[in-house]
């Protein structure tokens, strides 16, 4: 706890003034004032933090405050966290909180309005009041591109029943710097939300320093700046090509950029620094499924995934088939028959649309994508093989008994969705094939069929619901900074 | 030998069986039964009744009935138990043509070969008993169709049609019940696309995530150096085939196309 010199209240760092500023007595002082003076070669590396550990799940958060911490942001527990003290790897930078905690739940509050289908327990007070501001380490990575560059371009004419194509050498000095390309750094932070966040103005970033975190939590960092290196140099590249292309003595041409005689400068990360970034966090715990709300703490930008109550999203459908009711009665006089086929094709869009969001969410579900989680994964299991290896008593199979990290294992939906808009299919060709004389036997099949492909769309809704809310994480950290 | 004779002879003899009914089946004669003409319109009313479905009573009581439609145009009703073509439409298309050529006229048809009933209609009652109308009469009647009530269905349906020929409306259940069906059907993938749309969070795209990151980008000296030039051969196709032989169908006749539809029962 950082002390008030005037009258000894607790100093917290206040977003809307930039400033510290004392709660009791309302002074205000620069967050550096704080900072130690005189640092030794320790202090200008490291600084003094109280990691609180949940009880429940073993997710870490750092803070310069003592105060137990009641709850937890990553698996959404109501428990007075563990606390130890620990000196922590000081990062480069800090952009630090702009947006409040007002702001959060009045943005927060916002989205929900919009979003008719979500939950009512997500609009609750008590849910709202958890957010929690929590600097989360990203590593920002300075490229460099420089250099000579050379490509192949071609513009194409007709003259008369020719094409004419003329070939150009593309040559030019490429000149470029960026100073912040940035990818998180911890694998409790899921890549998807954290690229969602984007984008944050590093511009504003100041240098490191612990008063900075008065009043909020810190997360780790436990991912290798080498996880995202090549990221940052295909963004850089990317960028790049497209103002090349852009350039006015080129624009005319097609351009190549491989192939013989191409020249392409170098992409070089000349720098990497770790810089902490404000985000708003807030965790929703729904039986064994956590809901995260975060916000861009700089520019205030809101990030969720949100729920649907799948019995408010049938009764929006119900309302809305009205107007389209008065529109088809507008339009069309259908038969049964016709109507058969309609419904026929229609099921086969929804198992379409089921095929595709349920290989989304398996693979989301999976977190094959988070590369900085699954490095940590592999860095763990690289370590207890290698431990293993050296205690020459341990059984093989205990390796394999080890659980990773963060529980990743694939999850496949539950629900067989799909079952539904098949049964609608067989129901309309069997109409179809059959042809029976009475419009009930059509009539029947298409309310079989209605509710078969209802159950279809819940079924996704469902499993959408599974993605938008995270598995209860399950940690086992050992506290302190993997790369420390 | 004996035998081959024997065979090629049966084979003839049912050659001679079996033809006459193949050309039999495309060639089946109508006699059509001029039964009324309006005197002011000279519409006429024909009853046509092949399958021998109604008694005399009944055609009396259906000429009557269908005497209010010979204001508009001439009416038909027929029933037959072969049809030559392959479906019920095309026979009463063919009908109507038959019978009315290019005037204004409505044919009801009872297909027992098919089992469908079927309404055809053409010039100025063709714009009020249109293609969906058929399709909504014959549905509204095909049920008496199925339990042989071939009168009260034929009955039915010609009153309907007088109905719509008056400007009045008549009850179109199935229009209804086909599209709340296609609403709620519609309505569920709809809002689906809403509420993903509403629910999900999006990624920036990749200019608005470089947006706040201090950069700067230089091209010194950009230069577009000629280097060869290539032809290709690629000669200009026309799509137009020549104006030699171009020639307009014409509009002779200048009559609406008629329509129908049906039901089976």
């Amino acid at each position: 706890m950082i002390q008030c010199p005037n009258c000894g209240g607790n100093l917290k760092f206040s977003p809307s003034a930039q400033c510290m500023s004392c709660e009791h007595c309302n002074s205000q002082f620069d967050p550096y004032q704080f900072d130690s003076k005189t640092k030794d070669a320790e202090e200008r590396e490291l600084y003094d933090v109280t990691v609180f550990t949940c009880p429940q799940c073993g997710g870490e958060i750092l803070s310069t405050d003592h105060a137990a911490a009641g709850f937890c942001s990553y698996c959404g527990a109501s428990t007075i966290l563990y606390s130890r003290i620990s000196k922590e790897k000081r990062p480069r930078y800090v952009v630090p909180f702009r947006r409040t905690k007002e702001d959060c739940k009045k943005a927060y509050k916002n989205l929900m309005r919009q979003a008719i289908f979500a939950p009512k327990e997500l609009k609750d007070e008590s849910c709202i009041d958890s957010f929690r501001g929590i600097y989360m380490p990203y590593w920002s990575y300075e490229v460099v591109q420089e250099g000579s560059l050379h490509l192949l371009g071609e513009t194409e004419s007709r003259r008369g029943d020719y094409i004419i194509t003329k070939h150009f050498s593309l040559t030019g000095e490429v000149d470029s710097w960026y100073d912040g390309i940035y990818y998180d750094a911890s694998s409790t932070f899921e890549d998807r939300i954290s690229e969602h966040l984007a984008p944050f103005n590093i511009g504003e970033r100041k240098d490191f320093c612990p008063a900075f975190l008065s009043g909020f939590y810190a997360d780790i960092p436990d991912v290798s700046e080498k996880v995202y290196e090549n990221d940052a140099k295909a963004k850089v590249w990317e960028e790049n090509l497209q103002r090349i292309r852009q350039t006015p003595q080129f624009a005319a041409c097609s351009m190549k950029t491989s192939g013989a005689g191409a020249v392409i400068p170098e992409v070089k990360v000349h720098m990497v620094e770790e810089t902490m970034f404000p985000v708003w966090f807030m965790s929703y715990r729904k039986k064994d499924r956590v809901i995260y709300t975060t916000i861009n703490g700089q520019t205030g930008k809101i990030v969720a995934d949100l729920p649907i109550d799948p019995m408010k999203y049938i009764i929006g459908s119900l309302f809305l088939a009205v107007p389209i009711f008065f529109i088809l009665n507008w339009i069309f006089v259908l038969t049964p028959s016709v109507l058969t086929v309609g419904i026929a094709v229609l099921g086969l869009l929804t198992l379409l649309i089921y095929g595709m969001e349920a290989n989304q969410i398996a693979k989301r579900n999976s977190l094959e994508e988070d590369r900085g989680l699954n490095w940590v994964n592999n860095q763990k299991a690289r370590k207890r093989i290698e431990q293993s290896r050296n205690k020459t008593n341990e059984r093989k199979n205990n390796i394999q008994e080890k659980k990773p990290i963060l529980h990743t294992s694939f999850e496949k939906p539950k629900v067989i969705g799909y079952f539904g808009a098949v049964i609608a299919i067989i129901i309309s060709v069997l109409l179809l094939v059959f042809h029976p004389v009475s419009d009930l036997y059509y009539y029947g099949g298409a309310i079989l069929s209605l509710f078969a492909i209802c159950f279809t769309i819940v079924s996704i809704i469902q499993s959408y619901n599974l993605l938008s809310t995270h598995k209860l994480p399950q940690f086992e950290k050992q506290g302190g900074d993997d790369r420390a | 030998m004996l035998n081959i004779k024997k065979k090629i002879k049966f084979l003839f003899v049912l050659a001679g069986i079996i033809f006459p009914f193949l050309f039999c089946k495309n060639t089946v004669i109508v006699y059509a039964t001029e039964v009324y003409e309006n005197p002011d319109t000279a519409y006429r009313i024909i009853l046509e009744d092949q399958a021998d479905l109604l008694s005399e009573k009944e055609k009396m009581q259906l000429t009557e009935e269908l005497q209010e439609i010979t204001i508009y145009g001439n009416a038909a009703f027929v029933t037959i138990t072969q049809n030559p073509y392959s479906s019920t439409e095309q026979f009463i298309q063919n009908y109507y043509q038959e019978q009315f050529q290019w005037e204004s006229g409505i044919v009801f048809l009872i297909d027992m070969d098919y089992r469908k009933i079927w309404i055809y209609s053409n010039g100025r009652i063709y714009q009020t008993v249109t293609k969906n109308y058929a399709n909504v009469i014959t549905d509204n009647v095909y049920s008496y169709a199925s339990k042989r009530q071939y009168y009260q269905c034929a009955s039915k349906a010609f009153s309907q049609v007088v109905t719509l020929l008056r400007g009045e409306k008549i009850a179109q259940p199935m229009k209804y019940i086909c599209n709340i069906f296609l609403a709620l059907v519609l309505a569920f993938l709809i809002n689906y696309f809403i509420v993903m749309l509403y629910s999900k969070s999006k990624k920036p795209s990749r200019a608005e995530g470089l947006t706040g990151i201090p950069m700067q980008y230089k091209m010194n000296h950009p230069r577009a150096q000629l280097v060869r030039e290539t032809k290709r051969y690629s000669p200009i196709r026309t799509s137009s085939g020549g104006s030699g032989g171009g020639r307009s169908s014409g509009g002779g006749g200048g009559h609406s196309s008629g329509g129908g539809g049906g039901h089976s029962f």
